[in-house]
């Protein structure tokens, strides 16, 4: 099998995205599951099979086996897709769409980007002056027109509310009659909302989307981050198979050796060999988004913690010490946060907004559903107990652990979802 | 050529074990269509929306199979299956089932028809006589509704002869709601079709792949607005027509246009 060398980050059009699929029998598995959870109706988590002695890592190590990623390159992959946009004349194309999950939002990525070409950046206006329909949050649009403008979150420019869509409007309305040069980024459920409440796919640029990870690319991506000389000595195994998860690194004479992945490894399963079926799984149940992919990825990691104080017999040469093995949980094991019973639709309606909105305050939350505050506040502290939102400062949003399982169960149910 | 006794003998001799099969044959029936009756509906009701409307119409064909699989093992206990035996038997039922069991005849066949034509299905949002409701099941004779009001209305399918059935969403899941607004004529109409349209854009009951429409009409001393569009489960039609309601008059408060008032009925003094 060819080795894959091409650029891990690069972005697309959405049209050709195709977010990568679980092989067949382990579709029907999972459903198989998720229905006899349903059919017992049990509330209750299934038992951990993996033993007492794999825990969870420490911060530290946690940082060291699975840093948080820079997301510089993903910048750099935006520069590059759009170099030819901002350096040419582009007056035909005054407007660009970048589209993301929401995890990681890809507001950050934008406004990285408008920091370094020094762009003007049109910030997302409060809750209150969207349904105020606040003409005053456009005011600097009209300051230096001759550099691109950038829109980093779209999704906070609307409002489910009857007053909420005015502001959008009018934004995009003054974007298309100024033809000003102007980068939008936009949540992927968000566009999903506004191209059919306003009908405007025919005027937007086809987005551009980052090209789905899938179990190479994750491999490459998570050996890359391996690749200072402090991590370079830990190995990543299945828990229960005792199988490479990531290939081992190429022993490095340097500083940095080669990362894992793009060379020939030299244990038992060569670099070349397809992706641990793990990966594969966890490029599917992330749908390729690499923020989901790496928060699940981080969550799946545990190391050994011996109870009995038999040392461990020293490694011969070829084989990687025992504390430098990190073991990853089998994905049935894993205990993502999920529906165990039919969801309420008070609790998906919840949900669906604060992906449409890429989050919200509790006040506004319980403001857009039908029967206000009453339903939102227990909806939100029964959501946040089963892992499925969280709140990060005063704002609500879906949890990135929990993302598949509320996607899943909003498509379940015939709702609007995105199309990453 | 002469027939023997055996020829012209209509049925077969029925002895116990005949009778343990038949009554083994009708026990296997029963609780089949107990099994189908109370075991899809509650399957339905387990997996998501989606699904329910994919599983639900199954109900009839398969108690359809059971039925004709049932005699296709009765008959030949009970009756010699030939030619002959089979025109007696086919003409004495023709006559017992013309004088005595004519209406129930008919609601039988009627419901072999609704099997195949399909004009309700369980699931469907419909209105027969008057009565409209969600089709709930269907019988071998009848077709049982509930209607919002949680009463079960049970309709034979013999009135499919006479009757017309309206069929709300006909085995879509989306039906169509409308909610109305009868307002004073002195206002902006275009500003209130706005706005209401927003209403509808932004409930979270709406299926936004189905068109929403607010349609104007002017009548003396008022005018009226349907705003009309899609829940994405037919089963909360009557939640979205009152979010569509609720958040249409608080829209129609804040814009400043005054709803219709007309004067209540004097009652009698004491």
């Amino acid at each position: 099998m060819a080795v894959l060398t091409g650029p891990i980050w690069q972005y697309i059009p959405l049209p050709a995205y195709a977010a990568p699929l679980n092989p067949v029998p382990e579709r029907l598995r999972r459903q198989w599951k998720d229905f006899w959870r349903r059919w017992r109706g049990d509330s209750a988590r299934e038992a951990q099979a993996l033993p007492a002695d794999y825990h969870q890592l420490p911060a530290a190590l946690l940082e060291r086996a699975a840093p948080r990623p820079a997301w510089q390159d993903a910048v750099g992959a935006l520069e590059n897709a759009l170099c030819g946009w901002f350096l040419s004349d582009s007056t035909s194309t005054p407007m660009q769409v970048v589209v993301g999950p929401p995890h990681p939002s890809t507001h950050e990525l934008v406004l990285e980007l408008a920091r370094r070409q020094n762009w003007p950046v049109l910030s997302a206006p409060a809750p209150e002056q969207v349904v105020a329909d606040d003409a005053s949050t456009l005011a600097p649009l009209d300051q230096t027109p001759e550099r691109p403008c950038v829109v980093p979150q779209l999704e906070k420019w609307y409002l489910r509310h009857h007053q909420g869509l005015s502001l959008v409007r009018r934004l995009l309305g003054r974007l298309l009659q100024t033809r000003r040069c102007c980068l939008v980024s936009c949540n992927s459920w968000a566009r999903a909302y506004l191209s059919r409440a306003l009908c405007w796919d025919d005027l937007w640029p086809t987005p551009l989307v980052l090209e789905p990870f899938d179990a190479r690319k994750l491999e490459r991506w998570f050996g890359a981050q391996l690749a200072l000389p402090d991590r370079q000595s830990l190995v990543f195994r299945q828990a229960d198979d005792r199988r490479l998860v990531l290939p081992l690194a190429e022993p490095s004479d340097g500083v940095q050796g080669s990362p894992r992945g793009q060379t020939g490894g030299k244990d038992d399963e060569p670099a070349t060999a397809a992706p641990a079926p793990f990966l594969a799984r966890l490029a599917a149940e992330s749908r390729g988004h690499p923020g989901l992919a790496w928060e699940i990825w981080r969550h799946s990691l545990r190391y050994l913690k011996r109870a009995d104080p038999t040392p461990t017999p020293a490694p011969s040469q070829g084989e990687v010490a025992e504390g430098d093995t990190l073991w990853v949980c089998p994905w049935a094991e894993l205990n993502l946060p999920g529906f165990t019973l039919r969801p309420s639709q008070a609790a998906l309606c919840l949900l669906q907004n604060l992906l449409l909105h890429g989050g919200l305050t509790s006040a506004w939350a319980g403001v857009l559903l039908p029967d206000g505050d009453e339903d939102a506040q227990p909806a939100l502290h029964r959501l946040a107990r089963a892992g499925l939102a969280g709140a990060v400062g005063e704002q609500w949003q879906v949890e990135a652990l929990a993302y598949p399982a509320v996607r899943r169960a909003l498509s379940a149910e015939g709702m609007l979802v995105d199309a990453l | 050529m002469t027939l023997g006794a055996a020829d012209v003998q209509l049925f077969n001799r029925l002895d116990g074990w005949a009778g343990l099969k038949i009554v083994a044959i009708v026990l296997a029936l029963w609780l089949a269509f107990v099994a189908v009756e109370r075991g899809i509906p509650f399957l339905a009701g387990r997996l998501a929306g989606r699904f329910r409307l994919y599983l639900l119409p199954l109900i009839p064909f398969i108690r359809l199979g059971l039925l004709l699989t049932a005699l296709g093992f009765l008959v030949p206990i009970v009756i010699r299956p030939t030619a002959q035996n089979l025109v007696a038997i086919l003409g004495a039922a023709g006559l017992a089932i013309g004088f005595a069991f004519k209406d129930y005849a008919s609601s039988v066949l009627a419901g072999i028809v609704a099997v195949f034509e399909r004009p309700y299905r369980p699931g469907d949002w419909v209105t027969i006589d008057g009565a409209y409701g969600e089709v709930q099941s269907l019988g071998l004779r009848t077709v049982r509704l509930v209607t919002p009001g949680d009463t079960v209305v049970t309709i034979p399918h013999a009135r499919l002869w006479t009757a017309s059935v309206h069929n709300e969403n006909d085995g879509d899941r989306a039906l169509q709601c409308a909610a109305e607004f009868y307002l004073h004529p002195q206002h902006d109409a275009a500003v209130v079709q706005r706005r209401l349209r927003d209403v509808a854009l932004t409930s979270v009951y709406v299926q936004l792949d189905r068109p929403i429409a607010v349609v104007c009409g002017e009548k003396p001393g008022y005018t009226v607005y349907r705003l009309k569009g899609y829940p994405i489960d037919s089963r909360d039609q009557f939640k979205f027509t009152t979010d569509l309601t609720v958040r249409g008059k608080a829209a129609l408060a804040e814009l400043g246009v005054a709803p219709l008032v007309l004067p209540m009925p004097q009652t009698p003094s004491a």
